[in-house]
């Protein structure tokens, strides 16, 4: 038979049991995007697993943070006391969560500081497509880029935290209005960024300003800090300041007045702790990697149930219409010419469950998730590593709902076929 | 002509083997018209099948004119069966999703006819029929005499050499069956070699010859 003529016929077949095919599309399109969801938290994890392997194989040295241990962030003396941090002599990059350079991962965005520097949730302004956008880091879950800072910082200055400042979801002491920042994501595309305000408490941005990029020169920082707490502190609710000491000074000294600094704000020993990046970052690693282990595990399992549905499916379909296939036998088809048939009719099931749960996911992942919010960029793992793991999770299924069948069908003979009918 | 020299058939089930065809030795002449007759069991199908190249034989020869059928791979089988051979089943064996119209293409499909060429000749075969009416209807919306004639015009369509027909009017009404067979008469008379399985004796002989078949062994082969 020609191509023409099988391509015709197993279409034909499939438009004529639109019940059936419909049924084996939705049930795919459930299981991609199963198998979807799951493979982009494997691979936002493995990411940021791969960095920390590749940070802590030349781990940062004089990178620490302070954990809170027990001290009540929502106390003023405690807020004072985060305030007074940005001070010390020695110091030489503050943030929140994380303050680095190129090559960092931002840790997680933490909730209670936020809390502390202003009540409202952060907004930073992003130029993008010629415009500027809001950018509402409350929904940020989890960092997924790399950055390089337009405006060489001038960290020297101890600018006191009275006020909230923002940008890309750390604090840094002498940030200012319109200092100008680029964020580089994973598929390289460049975000430029603007302070366009600093926030008192309870405040919103007002103003705005737009950024002609062709002004903005990248200068990447000398400092970098990477700090990642163990398993059980990985709360959004565990707070912690994270810093860089300068080559001038000891740890022991920058601990040393930090410690008076608490205690000057009636904080005691035990209620901070300093974390070191290379510990942290080794701590945090085992943990992840049981957990990115299992996500995979999670994956491999519902790739594997996802084949043996899908076999069961087509057997029972083929065992259904074995009757067809000896019809066809008697009318002169070939054994060939049935294989190319669900071959083909397997291909076009493949090709319509995956475009529909992508164009799902696409849908989902734009509503509910702003495009903007890069920290969680489901979209872009989605665009570059997922769809293409999920065609060859597709392609896999295929080819098995393809041979079992196709086993079934040529382990009767056509004379068997043929007693299906009489 | 068909001829069968010495064919045997034993079919093996969880180890029990089974003498379907027990040296089956047979001559058939293009252009006959023969019933096979025999009870259930005695081997009517499994020979139909052979000569249908359905099913391979386990000894014996099986030739077809000067061609050694018996020696043929099963992709040789395939094309023979393409070539020459086209089936008639008691219970039709139409396609339910197909209408009358594309049932009857369906044996033009593997031979890349165009599709204009197609329609000529599967509405030839449906007037032969006298079913043209009925193109547009699917099985189920037609009576079982409108089905078997629809499967006549599918077994026609290809313009093999060899109908065979296992149990053609079973599952028809004797008025039914006798108009059916009447069809089976002409299609004969065009020239075709035709084989009809059955279980009723005045099916059998309307046809020119009578084999009649028991535990595998021709008991009677008589005009």
């Amino acid at each position: 038979m020609s191509i023409k003529n099988i391509f015709k016929f197993s279409l034909d077949n499939m438009s004529r049991s639109k019940k059936k095919l419909a049924i084996v599309v939705l049930l795919q399109v459930v299981v991609f995007i199963l198998v979807g969801q799951v493979l982009i938290e494997y691979n936002k994890q493995k990411y940021i697993l791969d960095k920390c392997e590749n940070i802590l194989s030349a781990p940062p040295e004089k990178c620490e943070a302070i954990d809170f241990e027990s001290a009540d962030l929502s106390e003023e003396k405690t807020i004072e006391f985060v305030k007074e941090i940005y001070k010390t002599e020695g110091l030489l990059a503050v943030g929140h969560d994380c303050a680095g350079v190129q090559g960092i991962v931002s840790t997680i965005f933490n909730g209670e500081l936020r809390n502390i520097q202003s009540s409202n949730p952060y907004k930073t302004y992003i130029e993008m497509d010629d415009s500027l956008r809001c950018r509402d880091t409350q929904k940020s879950l989890i960092p997924y880029y790399e950055f390089d800072y337009v405006d060489k910082l001038d960290i020297s200055k101890n600018q006191p935290m009275d006020t909230a400042y923002l940008i890309l979801g750390n604090a840094y002491k002498d940030i200012k209005v319109g200092s100008e920042h680029i964020e580089v994501l994973e598929n390289g595309i460049e975000v430029h960024f603007v302070v366009v305000g600093i926030l008192e408490k309870g405040e919103e941005f007002v103003e705005t300003k737009l950024v002609d990029p062709q002004e903005i020169e990248i200068i990447n920082c000398d400092y970098e800090i990477f700090i990642m707490y163990p398993m059980e502190d990985y709360q959004y609710s565990r707070p912690y300041v994270s810093y860089a000491i300068d080559k001038k000074h000891t740890v022991e000294e920058i601990h040393n007045k930090i410690i008076e600094t608490a205690e000057k704000y009636g904080l005691a020993r035990d209620d901070i702790s300093f974390l070191n990046a290379k510990k942290s970052l080794e701590i945090y690693n085992e943990p992840m990697n049981y957990v990115v282990g299992m996500i995979l595990d999670i994956a491999i399992i519902i790739t594997i149930a996802t084949v043996l549905v899908s076999i069961c499916i087509q057997s029972v379909t083929i065992i259904d219409s074995m009757n067809v296939y000896g019809i066809m036998y008697a009318n002169g088809v070939t054994r060939k010419d049935v294989t190319l048939m669900l071959v083909l009719e397997n291909l076009v099931k493949l090709i319509l469950s995956i475009i529909t749960a992508y164009a799902f996911a696409r849908c989902y992942y734009s509503l509910a998730f702003d495009e903007t919010v890069t920290f969680s960029n489901e979209l872009a793992v989605l665009n570059s590593i997922v769809i293409y793991q999920v065609i060859g999770i597709g392609l896999l299924v295929m080819v098995a709902s393809t041979i079992v069948p196709l086993i079934i069908i040529n382990r009767n003979t056509p004379s068997k076929l043929i007693r299906e009918i009489m | 002509m068909i001829r069968l020299n010495n064919v045997t058939k034993i079919y093996e089930t969880q180890g029990i083997k089974t003498n379907a065809l027990n040296g089956i030795s047979l001559e058939i002449e293009d252009g006959e018209m023969i019933a096979v007759m025999g009870p259930s069991g005695s081997g009517k199908s499994t020979l139909l099948n052979i000569i249908g190249c359905m099913d391979t034989l386990t000894s014996g020869k099986y030739e077809y004119n000067e061609c050694e059928v018996s020696a043929l791979k099963q992709g040789q089988l395939n094309a023979f069966r393409k070539k020459h051979v086209s089936f008639v089943f008691q219970n039709f064996a139409l396609m339910k999703d197909y209408t009358v119209y594309e049932n009857v293409e369906l044996p033009l499909l593997p031979r890349n006819i165009s599709k204009k060429e197609r329609k000529k000749i599967v509405n030839e075969k449906l007037e032969l029929m006298g079913i043209s009416e009925l193109a547009k209807k699917f099985p189920t919306q037609i009576s079982g005499g409108q089905q078997q004639r629809c499967a006549i015009a599918r077994a026609l369509v290809a313009e093999n050499d060899i109908i065979l027909a296992d149990e053609p009017t079973g599952a028809l009404d004797s008025k039914t069956g006798d108009d059916i067979m009447e069809i089976f008469k002409q299609v004969n008379k065009m020239g075709k070699t035709v084989i009809i399985i059955t279980h009723d004796q005045k099916v059998a002989e309307k046809c020119n010859r009578i084999i009649k078949i028991e535990d595998g062994k021709i008991k009677i082969n008589a005009k």
